[in-house]
């Protein structure tokens, strides 16, 4: 599983930290920033809550 | 897909709830018949801009759609957008024109409605915000307009406020209460919120009741139970909401406060009725009650749990997540994990290196109920694990103390 991030489209809400901590972080102008760009299988779950729930489609998966 | 199912899911409510049931079902590999039905002609849609980014016309309506013609016709679902349901009776839902759906089971997706007050008019001057309609009528009223009065010290008023203010516009907010946002936040955290508003000079009056509103050509007159009269372009009246649930009478279930589930979304009494989203009061493991929640992420949730209860899988309660939720105000971005409304006592933190950014913290007998932070998304991130787990105040001490946080008394 790859991130594909459209930092253009990123407003900094955060929703995917919440959902994914230990995959998201966020700069400090608000930026999302991505801790892992391919993250383990058993983050899965917590990533693709982390896609549905950002405010404005800045995230989506690639499948290997 | 059989043509002789027994089984026909029937959703009512084409919003996010509705929707990602529908998704839901789909991805869970259930392959009967699925009725969408959806009061709202156009595709579904998505909420939370409509305060803030439709609403400041950054976003353009077609921005805001959950799902495309495309992606929805895929799921195979019989779309009935554009219909409203009237009443429900043993097995079959009544639409508007008359037709009846028969289903198997019923999923209750019907979201809320705007409250009005009692004698507001309905006129071109005097708003509420629900929907895309709403939105942008009231996007292009405030463009046209110099002055605005908020009635409501709620969320979709502060929103609407923020935006008229990075707009130029002279804007009053009105508020029932001694303090904006309590009713959400409590009176220490709401008074910290109502601050943000005033520091962009939207003014601020408390302790008042509207007993009328007028409105003419030339503007709209809001008056106060003190005698004072607000003369104002606009009136944006986000007084809270109430469940749309009128159509589900013959169901037989107690309404007064929407839709009471068990932990899986199932109604009260009803082996084939499910319900989700901010009509739906499912009952809380970890609160012990039930309650309703009108976030956008519970809605998610609870559509992923009752799809899966429905596909027939083994039954599922919903994921325990503290609810969570988001709201934009001159540019400051607070968000909120937990249930304030339980708190008996808070505390106020300061974010490092953050001027401005604090962090509220609710306990209830020495565990934490809620956290909500004002400009410090990655801080609220880890208080939602012990929000969650309503984690002992020496373990919240303990993050705390890792991130650097400091009491502010």
């Amino acid at each position: 599983m790859k991130l594909h991030v459209d930092f253009g489209k990123c407003e900094g809400y955060a929703n995917c930290i919440i959902a994914a901590p230990d995959v998201f972080s966020i700069d400090d102008s608000n930026v999302v920033i991505v801790t892992d760009s391919e993250p383990p299988d058993d983050e899965r779950d917590a990533v693709e809550e982390a896609v549905r729930s950002c405010p404005v489609a800045a995230l989506r998966i690639e499948e290997d | 897909m059989s043509q002789h199912s027994s089984r026909r899911v029937v959703i009512v409510g084409a919003s996010l709830g509705g929707l990602r049931t529908a998704e839901a079902l789909r991805a869970a590999g259930f392959e009967e018949p699925i009725t969408l039905v959806g009061e709202e002609p156009g595709l579904p849609y998505d909420r939370p801009p409509l305060s803030k980014q439709v609403l400041a016309g950054a976003w353009s309506p077609d921005d805001v759609t959950l799902c495309g013609k495309a992606d929805l016709d895929a799921l195979d679902v019989d779309q009935r957008l554009g219909c409203r349901a009237t009443a429900v009776e043993e097995g079959r839902v009544i639409l508007g024109s008359g037709e009846s759906v028969p289903f198997s089971d019923l999923v209750i997706a019907t979201g809320v409605a705007a409250r009005r007050l009692p004698d507001q008019p309905d006129g071109e001057r005097i708003h509420v915000l629900r929907t895309l309609d709403d939105s942008i009528r009231l996007r292009d009223h405030l463009r046209r307009s110099r002055s605005l009065v908020v009635v409501g010290g709620g969320f979709i008023g502060a929103e609407v406020a923020a935006v008229a203010r990075g707009q130029g516009l002279d804007v009053t907010m009105v508020e029932v209460l001694p303090t904006p946002f309590a009713r959400a936040l409590g009176t220490e955290v709401g008074q910290r919120c109502a601050q943000l508003h005033l520091d962009h000079d939207t003014r601020i009056i408390v302790n008042a009741l509207v007993t009328k509103f007028e409105e003419s050509d030339g503007g709209a007159r809001v008056t106060l139970g003190d005698g004072r009269v607000l003369e104002a372009d606009c009136v944006l009246v986000g007084v809270g909401t109430s469940p749309n649930t009128r159509w589900l009478s013959g169901l037989g279930v107690d309404f007064s406060d929407g839709v009471p589930c068990d932990e899986g979304g199932r109604v009260d009494g009803r082996e084939n009725v499910f319900a989700v989203g901010d009509v739906a009061a499912w009952h809380s493991p970890t609160y012990g009650h039930r309650h309703r929640v009108e976030h956008w992420t519970s809605a998610g949730e609870q559509a992923r749990t009752v799809a899966h209860n429905l596909a027939g899988k083994p039954p599922r309660r919903n994921a325990v997540q503290a609810p969570y939720f988001w709201s934009d105000q001159y540019g400051t971005k607070l968000q909120l994990v937990g249930r304030p409304d339980l708190a008996e006592r808070v505390r106020i933190l300061e974010v490092p290196d953050k001027p401005g950014s604090v962090v509220g913290t609710f306990w209830r007998s020495s565990r934490i109920v809620a956290a909500v932070t004002f400009g410090a998304p990655v801080v609220l991130a880890r208080y939602r694990p012990l929000v969650t787990a309503m984690a002992s105040e020496e373990d919240v001490r303990a993050t705390e103390s890792r991130l650097a946080l400091w009491p502010v008394r």
